[in-house]
Parts: C-alpha cells; structure tokens; sequence
C-alpha cells in the first residue's frame, strides 16, 4: 500500500502533549511513584506532595492549572459526594449515626424482655396473652 | 401482680401473637435487641414495661405486620401523658433505637400488607 507524502509526514511527526493532559498528568504522576518507591518511601504521601508541587509549577508556567480550575475539572472547593448535596437529610442520618453512643444492655432490661417474648412463645392465641409486671 | 396486656382487647392481642408467630429469627432478634436497648434506657420497672406495650399497642393499630417495627413507633408513647415523666428518656431511646436501625439496615418505613 502506497502512503502519499502528505500521511507520512503525519506519522513522522511526533505528537504535542499538552501539560494538563490527562495522559501527561498520568505519566507524571507514574513517574513520580517510581520515584519514590526507589527512594524507599511510601508513594501515596509522597506523590501527593510531589503532585501539588507539580501543579503548582504549572500554575507559574502556562496557568494549566488555573485553567482546568476555571473549568471546574480541578475546583477548590472539597469535594462532597453528590447524594450528600441532593438529599441533606442523609447526611443528618449520617450524623445522628455517628453521634449514638454504645448502650449498656442491662441484666433486668433483658430478663424484662425475655419474660415478653417467652409470654409471647407461651400464648396461643390473643386470649393468652399475658405478660406479668 | 398485674397483667399489663389486660387493658387490651383480644383483637389487639391476637395480632401481636400472629405477627410474633410469623416473624423470622433474625427479626425476633432485631425485635428483642430493640425492646432490650429501650428498656435499658427509660426502665425495666413497671413503667417502663407499660411503655413498651403502649409501644406495641401503636405498632399493631397502624397496621405493622412485624415486631421489628418496635423502634418505629418509641417515640409515638410521647403522646402518652402517663410517661411524661420519662419523656427525655423516650427520647434518648428512640434515638438511639434509629442508630441500631440503621446500622442493622432495618427500614425506616413500617411492614405492612399492600391491600389492593
């Protein structure tokens, strides 16, 4: 198959990167894991760091950064899971949830219960029903 | 000694005799748990055990099918005028009987029979 000039020329050609590129973005960040896995670091606490340097030096170069924030690909304001935004009261839930404090069960609340339910494995029928104070 | 279901009427107490029969083991278990945790709070005496059957009295008339519901209707004796006296630990028991709900992912609405 015969490539005209004109595609060849194409092929040759080596494709910009554009930093803020997510496939840049990710190369860099790969590169800096390996980086700090040959320093013998954890990569996580390190990447992290190292990637806010990394679009920080962006911000002062090209304004990448500032950009994609314009976009609200990176906001600055924390991130809120959306069901959280769209039904509040689930996050009052969430609260009530945390906010409980463990209870000790005590003996005479479970013998109390205990009479319940064996009144009620005891009784036939409504009529039998009785549970002693 | 006194029976404290004796202040209900024999179609009250069937239904809670019937949908204590059918319950499964793990909604008996979420059932005892829940009247466990609410006695533990406002009481085991002979109050606090009226409470519970004034509980269990609102959970059969609005038509719950399972015990389970127990935590649904705690707050409800609030209206109850004769356990003013233990409002605040109503309280505190009705919010934390949620906490066991959720954790225990029991739903918030009550078991009832669809009637079409």
């Amino acid at each position: 198959m015969v490539k005209t000039a004109q595609k060849l020329k194409e092929e040759e050609k080596p494709k910009e990167k554009k930093l803020g590129e997510t496939e840049s973005v990710l190369s860099k960040i790969s590169e800096l894991i390996t980086l700090a896995v040959e320093k013998g670091r954890g990569p996580t606490a390190v990447t992290g760091h190292r990637y806010s340097e990394y679009l920080k030096g962006l911000e002062k170069s090209g304004g990448e950064a500032r950009e994609r924030r314009r976009r609200n690909e990176n906001p600055t304001e924390p991130q809120i899971p959306v069901f959280v935004r769209k039904e509040p009261h689930l996050k009052e839930l969430h609260v009530s949830k945390t906010a409980v404090v463990p209870v000790p069960i005590s003996e005479e609340a479970l013998k109390a219960t205990y009479s319940l339910t064996a009144a009620l494995d005891k009784a036939k029928n409504g009529k039998r029903l009785e549970w002693l104070a | 000694m006194m029976d404290l279901f004796q202040k209900f009427d024999v179609k009250h107490k069937e239904k809670i005799v019937s949908s204590w029969k059918d319950m499964s083991e793990t909604d008996k278990t979420h059932f005892i748990n829940q009247v466990s945790i609410c006695l533990s709070i406002w009481g085991s005496d002979e109050l606090g055990k009226q409470i519970v059957v004034d509980v269990l009295g609102r959970l059969v008339s609005n038509g719950s099918t399972s015990l389970s519901d127990f935590g649904l209707y705690a707050e409800a004796s609030l209206e109850n005028s004769m356990f003013a006296i233990r409002s605040e630990k109503i309280r505190r028991a009705a919010l934390i009987v949620e906490g066991y709900r959720i954790k225990n992912g029991l739903p918030s609405e009550p078991h009832k029979e669809l009637g079409f």
